[in-house]
């Protein structure tokens, strides 16, 4: 009898019916973990929102304002703010064709690329290759080199080919890094579908050729929005390479156009930036918007149902 | 008329789980079964046959034109995958229409044909539905309307009923007999379910590491078994195997196993030798209860199936377990000494060093000689 109880107090309290603490207890914990973690993701959403919010206060305040850094400028007037640095990058400078050059640039590239992508990565998931793990390990090396690093090696390229100040240099390079990165994106969402489709297709009638068109593309529907989309914001926002080969104004793209028009001769016009950078981000904002649902599809690879 | 026959087709793919030399010949309107475990080689066969796996030696021949090189579009063969296989990104209804508009069918006849077959599968409400929408049991029925609506030359199917749950798949397995028959289509199934060869086939091929080992009507498959292979694989609960030990004895053999000892006529036997270890094999319904000179055994465990019992035995003698199959009302306690006997069927001998069936008795013929 004495041992017993000798045993039930030092024992640990993992027992529900030893235990010293009442339900409410537990309850109180799990109240107090989730209060905790809601303000610990407060913090963060702010972190991460502020520099969004700072850009678009900037681009809307006139040249004074952004002297003047305080708690005031965080929270200014709206009587004090003004549209004039979105009127001056629209009227002063030719922002319509900087973002007709971008557009076309970066669409022929990222489209040529992923075209490309998809021809290579369904023949890497589907076709018997000598030295296929060694090719996709290649690339997947080459991947993981930054683009900047090989600027200096394609001007020389290029300028060599006399494709300085032309585009098809430009696009040979985006497309060529949307192809590495692509390939190996639809390759892995190839082999998650399996083949009865393209079977059934072929017994349906169809040639190997017209079920891959006629079964598998449909079925990849969300794994080449996403590498689309992926593969058209790196040239987008590209300006090592394209500051390197491209020096005629009417070529250029938002990005040197972007560094041309702050770059002013006393110093950065911090008003003007932000309000250009807003408006290049807006595309990109718009696409995201509109083909979310594939993205998120895409992030996690899963198989469309 | 669509007769379908295969020489001596092979499928090599250098680990031994290919395809070493099949031939059929099956016949119009047959259904027809392959039956084998997994690795057997049936699935290849069925996609040498479909064109979707090239074959590497050997011919393929419907009726009488040779098709053993033809790529799957130009074979008009239909066939029926385990996953289904329906194009997830098109409703029922363009799943049906798909094999039609190749064909450059006209739109009015389409119609037709998919008001016609979705009433004779049921599916008439569900036309409209995405595959992710519907239920098992309707994914079937669309991948086998799929397959029907082009009227094809051959229905390959390959373990069709294998991702639907047991209700299900007992009265799809009705259903897929009644519609093979309307239809009149031969038929080539692909199957490791036993149930599903003895109960649909009109011919059964049991194939065991890519060759044929056995072929013929299921009854017989079960009855006659040519191997210890087909013996143990076909039939559930599995066939009992016991060891024995046969000797002769002037002109008669004598078998002893589990203490239990019978007089065989030599001519029952195909033995090259005088004495020889064999396995003795009986189906769990041949078994019936003796009061002397059985196999002595205690019962370990009863599952009550309702109407049936299965009663598990462990054999006195060395302990290996038997089950018996039975409707009888005699029931024993859990532990209780018994005698039991295979005097209900067939009782099989095998070698012990080979997969060589060499001998069938019919236990019936053997109460009164027991010894």
């Amino acid at each position: 009898m004495e041992k017993y109880q000798l045993d039930s107090k030092s024992g640990s309290n993992l027992t529900v019916l030893e235990s010293t603490f009442k339900n409410s207890y537990f309850r109180r914990i799990r109240l107090l973990k989730r209060l905790l973690s809601h303000i610990f993701l407060i913090l963060v959403s702010v972190f991460a929102v502020f520099p969004v919010y700072y850009i678009v206060i900037t681009s809307l305040s006139p040249i004074p304002a952004l002297i003047d850094v305080s708690a005031k400028s965080i929270l200014p007037a709206i009587s004090t703010l003004t549209l004039a640095n979105y009127r001056q990058i629209i009227y002063d400078y030719p922002f319509g064709t900087w973002l007709k050059n971008t557009l076309f640039l970066t669409g022929t590239s990222t489209v040529l690329g992923v075209m490309l992508a998809l021809t290579s990565g369904i023949a890497m998931s589907r076709m018997l290759i000598p030295g296929k793990k060694a090719l996709l390990y290649m690339m997947l090396i080459i991947s993981t080199f930054p683009f900047v690093i090989m600027v200096i090696p394609f001007y020389f390229m290029f300028s060599s080919l006399h494709l300085v100040n032309s585009y098809v240099g430009l696009i040979i390079a985006y497309s060529a890094g949307a192809v590495i990165f692509s390939s190996w994106l639809i390759k892995n969402y190839a082999d998650s579908i399996p083949r009865d489709y393209e079977e059934a297709a072929q017994l349906d009638g169809y040639s190997r050729t017209g079920a891959l068109f006629r079964v598998l593309l449909p079925i990849a529907k969300p794994v080449i929005i996403f590498a689309l989309i992926i593969s058209f914001i790196g040239p987008y926002t590209d300006y090592a390479l394209v500051s390197v080969l491209i020096d005629k104004p009417h070529l250029y793209t938002l990005t040197i156009g972007m560094y041309s028009v702050v770059d002013g001769t006393l110093g950065m016009n911090y008003g003007t930036f932000s309000a250009f950078a807003l408006l290049m981000g807006l595309p990109i904002f718009i696409i995201f918007f509109v083909f979310q649902r594939y993205l998120s599809s895409g992030f996690s690879l899963s198989m469309y149902k | 008329m669509v007769r379908l026959r295969l020489e001596n087709v092979v499928k090599d793919y250098g680990n031994g789980m290919g395809v070493e030399g099949v031939s059929l010949e099956i016949e119009d309107g047959e259904f027809f079964v392959i039956l084998g475990p997994s690795g057997s080689g049936k699935t290849t066969t069925l996609r040498m046959i479909a064109g979707l796996e090239t074959v590497d030696s050997g011919r393929i021949f419907v009726d009488n034109t040779e098709i053993t090189d033809f790529p799957p579009n130009w074979k008009n063969m239909a066939m029926v995958f385990q996953n289904y296989a329906l194009y997830p990104f098109l409703s029922v209804r363009q799943n049906l229409e798909f094999p039609l508009k190749k064909r450059k069918v006209k739109k009015e006849e389409i119609d037709i044909k998919i008001e016609k077959i979705s009433k004779t599968l049921g599916i008439t409400e569900i036309l409209d539905s995405k595959p992710g929408q519907i239920s098992g049991g309707q994914r079937q029925r669309v991948a086998l309307g799929r397959a029907l609506i082009r009227e094809p030359l051959l229905f390959l199917m390959d373990e069709p009923l294998s991702n639907l749950d047991a209700k299900l798949r007992t009265s799809m397995r009705a259903e897929l007999k009644r519609l093979q028959k309307e239809f009149a289509i031969t038929t080539v199934y692909v199957t490791h379910d036993q149930i599903e060869a003895m109960t649909l086939a009109d011919r059964v091929a049991v194939m065991n590491k890519g060759r044929i080992v056995q072929l013929g009507k299921p009854d017989d498959i079960y009855n006659n078994p040519n191997s210890y292979f087909v013996a143990t694989f076909v039939g559930d609960p599995q066939m009992n195997i016991l060891k024995g030990r046969l000797e002769k004895q002037g002109k008669k053999f004598s078998l002893t196993f589990s203490g239990c000892s019978i007089s065989i006529d030599s001519s029952d036997i195909q033995a090259d030798s005088n004495s020889l270890d064999v396995r003795v094999g009986f189906r769990p319904e041949a078994i019936t209860r003796v009061d002397s000179n059985g196999i002595s055994a205690r019962i370990s465990v009863i599952q009550d199936l309702g109407n049936r019992r299965l009663e598990h035995y462990s054999v006195s003698e060395d302990g290996s377990e038997v089950i018996r199959y039975t409707a009888d009302d005699n029931t024993s306690s859990i532990g209780a000494p018994v005698q039991i006997f295979p005097g209900e069927g067939y009782i099989y001998l095998f070698r012990e060093d080979s997969d060589k069936l060499i001998g069938r008795i019919d236990g019936r013929s053997l109460r009164d000689f027991r010894s």
